[in-house]
């Protein structure tokens, strides 16, 4: 098996175990950790097609920052919403003074 | 015989085991920290295809910031557990991301172009291409990032203590 193919195969499988996360997890937090599997499935993706195949291979890159940044800003924004209503559920005062 | 071959097996032998366990962990906060160890090794693998700049850019950017946001948010606010669906979706979930992985592995290994050309994975091409035809996913990208942090920082802004 080449490379490519091992790469490819690789990357798909972290995208399949990420969908499977996000179906199986009930949690937000659980959710979104299947989502970064994904992303960093669909990163190590882009860096295979685009760096292995020749063709636009800078278009890695731009794909890689994007996907990363969709990521950093995926996970801060749930763990903000996660936060929020937990504490708007008022079940934990541990977390008031905020 | 280099060493991108065996740093790519290791590395994508740990991103996939750690993503497999961090579907099946019960406990929240141990599928985060298999998340990091996934991350860790999506960018050993970028390195073993010669893409340094992303490796340093997934592993600075996402192996601990992303992990650590989410075990904070597990740590002072815990979901419930064990966090796993019960009933159709026990089945429905492997049978879909075996479905994702047939379609995405299969296809794509038989359709793409084949290897040519001269890799084009220095960071002066991607400041290139974010100056001149990306522009705008370059624009896309920093209001993303810039909406997630004034969303976050809406979200938990301290409350006005009652007077």
């Amino acid at each position: 098996m080449s490379l490519f193919s091992a790469a490819v195969l690789a990357a798909a499988a972290l995208v399949g175990v990420g969908v499977m996360t996000m179906l199986r997890r009930r949690s937000l937090i659980g959710v979104v950790i299947g989502f970064e599997v994904a992303l960093a499935g669909a990163l190590l993706l882009a860096i295979t097609l685009f760096t292995l195949s020749g063709f636009e291979s800078s278009m890695a890159l731009v794909a890689a920052m994007a996907l990363a940044a969709l990521a950093m800003a995926s996970a801060v924004l749930v763990a903000a919403v996660h936060l929020a209503m937990w504490r708007a559920s008022g079940t934990e005062r541990g977390l008031e003074p905020w | 015989m280099t060493w991108s071959g065996p740093v790519f097996g290791a590395s994508a032998a740990l991103a996939v085991g750690s993503a497999i366990a961090a579907a099946f962990l019960p406990r929240p906060r141990d599928a985060v920290l298999a998340l990091s160890l996934c991350l860790l090794g999506t960018a050993g693998a970028c390195l073993s295809l010669g893409s340094g700049y992303v490796f340093i850019v997934v592993g600075v950017g996402l192996v601990i910031p992303v992990p650590a946001a989410l075990l904070a948010a597990v740590l002072l606010a815990p979901p419930s557990e064990p966090d796993h669906r019960t009933g159709a979706r026990v089945v429905l979930a492997p049978a879909a991301g075996v479905a994702v992985f047939l379609t995405l592995g299969l296809l794509l290994v038989r359709v793409w172009p084949a290897a040519g050309g001269v890799p084009q994975t220095a960071p002066e091409w991607l400041g290139s291409r974010a100056l001149t035809d990306d522009a705008l996913t370059f624009l896309l990208t920093a209001a993303v990032l810039s909406l997630a942090a004034f969303g976050a920082v809406a979200l938990l802004r301290p409350r006005q203590s009652p007077r």
